[in-house]
């Protein structure tokens, strides 16, 4: 359904901005775990195959690896459980390496979603807002990897029917960077072509204007809002209060007062807000399916 | 009322000494279809560039320019922006951002338009080009037709009065360049825009010009009518060669009647002047030997994915030595694919390709020649890009194959010259004569007319002829018919994964009806086996005619 | 002289932010406070090329191949794991086309190469240490021709970018910088960044001389970037 997608880019980049943050400032495991499972609903419900099993595969490794290494560099810590060549292994250090780990992925895991939502077109918008020669750079960059990829292909091709068989082992990256050499030639001459197109159609007069296909809409409004808000609230709590875990030289929960339970309220409800729209717009559709 | 006028325009490039354009006159009318003609290199870009401001190229001009009777030169950078189009012949290079619609807004966005006027006008133009549903596909997803016709939806945005197109559908297949003429026709006729369109290939729009302007180096060497223009053009070999099939029969008949401009007139010609009591003429003796199967395909079955569909599917196929095999269908029939199969860059799932008689893994043997001849060359000069190739494949510098091809392909006055700054048809010689360095025994051939003009077409039937003769066996992939018709020995028809006729080149286009030559649609239930021009002159002169 | 300005203050707020950080949360969060600080690096390059560039088409094409060229190679070389010619277009780029240019054109090639290959708070410091390889490119300029200069820079661009990334690594595994764990990123990282260097000089070797003859012919023939 890709309905969280269709916000305005603005309202997108305010909410990712606003939940990597948050994700990067937090040291406590039950916001990371909320942060990771609303993420990777999320992630499921906009692909849907099997790279996504191998993502969490990938998150898991990189959990492991940052839990297990932590202990070897850091010694801190009160509970001292084993030693390994007469260096302390403590508790504290692996809870420690575990919460890091979580975190990390959190963030990670927030990223690849923005990095699936935040298409090209939203990129540009985003660039062209304040800077439209680098908005046009971006734009224009995109047209010329997909035509600079093809080209490539062809001209590899033919430089293979033209070299070939002797000298093996280097041939392929003679044959790579023999046709690079030439594909850059081909990128010259093009843009030759390309920036004369542009001025023929009237870049570089004054008063330029900025035209795209987004329509901001109510709900975007509330999106900015929400985001903002809670990054302010968040901000204002890490300063004041304590939401973050003390590791080191023993384990130390945050106060449970009023303030941080609103805080994990509002956690709550921003990470699970894209997979619920998700879910909710496709048992909508299923519903209107079922009644044709 | 004219809305361009050039007067006595000369034009020398920066840094070199002999003018390509030389005294032109030239003036055009408003809502004229004004055509311009000439072969590759005659200096129609230039005229063309000179008309736009913002494209005028560095050098030195005498004469005027005047649109609407102001100097190009003095000209508002606004009034040249959004008053006069242009169309480049490439169709990727022209288009600057990644999306349809971006790339339609952006003129108006470069004009200053407000959101509501961009949405709106881009709205009208999308529908009035049938765009619609590509609207919002990535720019590079498009077909090389789609490609040109969006640059020209683009620059028709901007509602300009005056569009100039230099050779617009050079680099397209036969169909999508229709599709595209025809657009420009109706561009003209519905909403009365000024045409100046150069060309070197006049078949698609010959009937639609109103006035035709013929350039040859540097110089106007006719204006006038497009009716006229055979019988002024006659004695000047080199030019009618672009001209239409009928076209150049009535130049060279030299009828008391007004020209032909398209194939139901020239019918009608044919039959109030020919007579047809010998109908047919003997083929000349084949000389191929049929039994010496140099390369043969059994079987094959090809696709790109997995998944995908099957391009090729029980494709069979065998072409003789010395022979040359002209493989025609139509556009996506999948001709390039079975190029690429044969010359071993893709290897088909199912199937057997033998050459001479061998099942083989290298592909040494074989050359192919691409469609854009230039990706041939990697070095900065021909020069140095021919000795590199020599000395990767161990040849001497001062070897005499390398000579030899250099003398018989007249390579010596380009040899200094960067392989982009050569013509379509010199690039082509060139990279021919660079592929023929590995002496191969095999030459493939893919879209080898696509773009070049008229007179390197004919010189490049004589290359290939010539190399025929030496032994080389040559398959050609072709949506040319008519160079298919007048170079190759035999010709297939590929259509739905295979190979559905295959026979000598004149039996396989007379015995086709529609997709055939426009010399057998001239002569259709007149003459039986007549499919190239000079079939028509034979037949001519077999029934007491004289020219 | 007013862009180098601007950049310069952009700067020190970059670094007091890192100040600021040890303020007010007690020096905790150095992985955002690094990233904020990287983006914001990035914005003063971006604003001169911006005001130097507005309404000139053919230097805004040229990058934006200089770009999608990078871009192109990170993909087609994919057959060998880090030997990419990124950095070396990159320095290309800074070399002819001054140093604001290679600065765009190192990050956005870090940008939109991320848009094939995928997002993570990486880009931002690939985008940042892509775009100041080029700007020092700039900054050296012509003198890069000499092939003793090509060397030492491919590998000090290819030790630089190995020490930034690494120092990514280590301050979003533990949230905070420890020398030892850096130390040991970046030993394991060696190879790597040998890799890096190596590719550097090949592809500088290589296409930095026709390169630079074939953007002569450009400016030559087009009038590209003739107004420098």
């Amino acid at each position: 359904m890709k309905l969280f997608s269709g916000l305005h880019p603005i309202a997108l980049i305010v909410f990712f901005s606003a939940v990597i943050g948050i994700s990067m400032f937090t040291m406590n495991p039950i916001l990371s775990i909320t942060a990771i499972a609303g993420g990777l609903i999320f992630k499921f419900m906009l692909i849907r195959d099997l790279s996504f099993i191998k993502e969490i595969l990938c998150y898991l490794i990189i959990g492991l690896v940052v839990t297990i290494t932590n202990p070897i560099f850091s010694h801190n810590g009160k509970t001292v459980l084993f030693f390994v060549n007469d260096t302390p292994v403590t508790k504290e250090s692996i809870i420690y390496g575990g919460c890091a780990a979580l975190m990390l992925i959190s963030v990670l895991c927030w990223f690849s979603c923005f990095s699936y939502v935040m298409t090209s077109d939203k990129i540009i918008y985003l660039f062209s807002g304040v800077a439209p020669v680098l908005g046009l750079v971006i734009s224009s960059s995109l047209k010329f990897v997909p035509a600079m990829k093809k080209k490539y292909h062809e001209i590899y091709s033919v430089q293979k029917n033209l070299i070939n068989e002797n000298s093996k082992n280097l041939s392929k990256l003679l044959l790579a960077v023999k046709s690079f050499s030439s594909l850059v030639t081909w990128a010259i001459e093009h843009t030759a072509d390309t920036s004369s197109s542009m001025s023929s159609r009237g870049y570089g007069l004054k008063n330029r204007t900025s035209f795209n296909l987004f329509r901001f809409r109510f709900i975007d409004c509330l999106i900015i809002f929400f985001g903002a808000a809670s990054f302010i609230y968040f901000i204002f709590m890490i300063r004041y209060e304590n939401i973050n875990f003390i590791f080191y030289p023993e384990i130390i929960y945050p106060k449970k007062n009023i303030g941080y339970l609103i805080f994990c309220i509002i956690w709550l409800l921003i990470v699970s807000m894209p997979a619920f729209t998700e879910i909710k717009g496709e048992i909508k559709w299923k519903l209107l399916r079922s009644k044709i | 009322m004219e809305i361009i006028k050039i007067k006595n325009l000369s034009f020398t490039f920066e840094g070199r000494e002999k003018a390509v354009l030389n005294n032109i006159d030239f003036n055009i009318k408003k809502g004229e279809f004004a055509v311009l003609y000439g072969p590759s290199g005659c200096g129609k870009t230039t005229l063309l560039r000179l008309i736009k401001k913002e494209m005028n190229p560095e050098g030195k001009i005498s004469g005027s320019i005047l649109y609407k009777g102001i100097n190009i030169s003095k000209l508002d950078k606004k009034t040249s922006a959004s008053e006069i189009g242009y169309v480049m012949q490439n169709p990727d290079s022209q288009i600057i951002t990644d999306k349809v619609w971006h790339e339609i807004a952006f003129g108006l966005e470069s004009l200053g338009h407000n959101r509501d006027f961009i949405r709106r006008r881009t709205a009208e133009i999308s529908s009035f080009f049938g765009i619609n549903s590509w609207y919002r596909k990535e720019t590079y997803k498009l077909s090389g037709g789609q490609k040109q016709l969006l640059n020209l939806a683009a620059v028709m945005a901007i509602s300009p009065e005056v569009i100039i197109l230099d050779e617009p559908v050079s680099q397209l297949d036969p169909f999508a360049a229709r599709t595209f003429t025809s657009m420009i026709e109706r561009l003209n006729r519905e909403l009365g825009i000024t045409v100046i369109m150069a060309e070197h290939n006049l078949e698609n729009i010959f009937s639609i010009a109103d006035s035709l302007t013929v350039i040859d180096i540097g110089k106007v060497i006719y204006s006038g009518a497009p009716v006229n223009c055979a019988e002024a053009l006659s004695c000047n070999s080199k030019i009618i060669k672009g001209l239409p099939v009928y076209a150049q029969l009535h130049s060279m008949l030299k009828f008391n009647e007004p020209c032909p401009l398209n194939i139901r007139e020239a019918s009608n010609m044919i039959r109030k002047n020919f007579s047809n009591k010998i109908d047919a003429i003997e083929d000349k003796n084949n000389k191929i030997n049929f039994e010496n199967k140099i390369i043969e395909l059994k079987n094959i079955c090809f696709r790109y994915e997995k998944n995908g569909p099957d391009i090729l599917y029980g494709l069979n196929m065998s072409v003789n030595k010395g022979e040359i095999y002209g493989i025609v269908g139509g556009n996506g029939s999948g001709k390039s694919t079975l190029l690429s199969v044969i010359s071993g860059q893709n290897t088909p799932y199912s199937g057997k390709i033998l050459i001479t008689g061998k099942k083989i893994k290298s592909f040494s043997s074989i050359s192919v020649l691409p469609q854009n001849p230039v990706t041939v060359f990697t070095g900065e000069t021909i020069e140095e890009d021919f000795q590199w190739y020599a000395n990767y494949l161990g040849m001497d510098k001062s070897d005499k194959r390398i000579k030899n091809l250099i003398y018989d392909f007249d390579l010596t006055e380009i040899l200094k010259s960067h392989p982009y700054d050569l013509s379509g048809g010199e690039c082509q010689k060139a990279a021919i004569a660079k592929i023929l360095m590995k002496d191969p025994d095999i030459i493939l051939l893919d879209e080898p007319t696509k773009g070049i003009d008229a007179w390197s077409k004919e010189k490049l039937i004589q290359i290939l002829r010539n190399l025929a003769e030496g032994g080389k066996t040559i398959i050609i992939v072709t949506h040319d018919n008519e160079f298919a018709a007048e170079t190759a020995d035999r010709c297939a028809l590929l259509f739905d994964r295979e190979i559905i006729s295959q026979d000598n080149t004149r039996e396989f286009f007379s015995s086709n009806e529609f997709y055939t030559t426009c010399a057998k649609s001239m002569t259709r239930g007149f003459y039986k086996k007549a499919v190239t021009l000079k079939d028509i002159i034979d037949l001519y002169k077999a029934n007491g005619g004289t020219l | 002289m007013k862009n180098r300005i601007i950049q310069i203050t952009v700067l020190i707020i970059s670094g007091m932010l890192a100040v600021f950080n040890i303020l007010l949360f007690g020096g905790k969060h150095y992985s955002a406070a690094t990233l904020l600080a990287a983006f914001l690096a990035c914005l003063p390059f971006y604003f001169s090329f911006e005001r130097q560039n507005y309404g000139k088409s053919k230097e805004i094409m040229m990058i934006s191949i200089m770009t999608a060229l990078s871009v192109c190679g990170r993909i087609v070389f994919g057959f060998i794991p880090f030997f990419k010619p990124v950095t070396a277009i990159t320095i290309i780029s800074g070399m002819y086309l001054g140093y604001s240019a290679g600065f765009v054109t190192g990050s956005f090639s870090a940008l939109i190469s991320n848009i094939y290959f995928g997002h993570g708070p990486w880009t931002i410091f690939q985008m940042c240490s892509w775009g100041l390889i080029g700007c020092l490119a700039g900054v050296i300029g012509k003198k890069l021709e000499n092939k003793i200069y090509i060397i030492f820079f491919s590998i000090f661009s290819g030790t630089i970018f190995s020490v930034i990334m690494d120092l990514w690594t280590v301050l979003n595994i533990e949230g905070k910088f420890s020398l030892s764990r850096y130390m040991a990123v970046f030993m394991s990282g060696i190879p790597v960044t040998v890799t890096y260097s190596v590719s550097n000089i090949i592809f500088l070797m290589l296409m930095q001389k026709p390169f630079g003859r074939k953007l002569e012919r450009a400016k030559l023939k087009y009038g590209i970037f003739k107004s420098k």
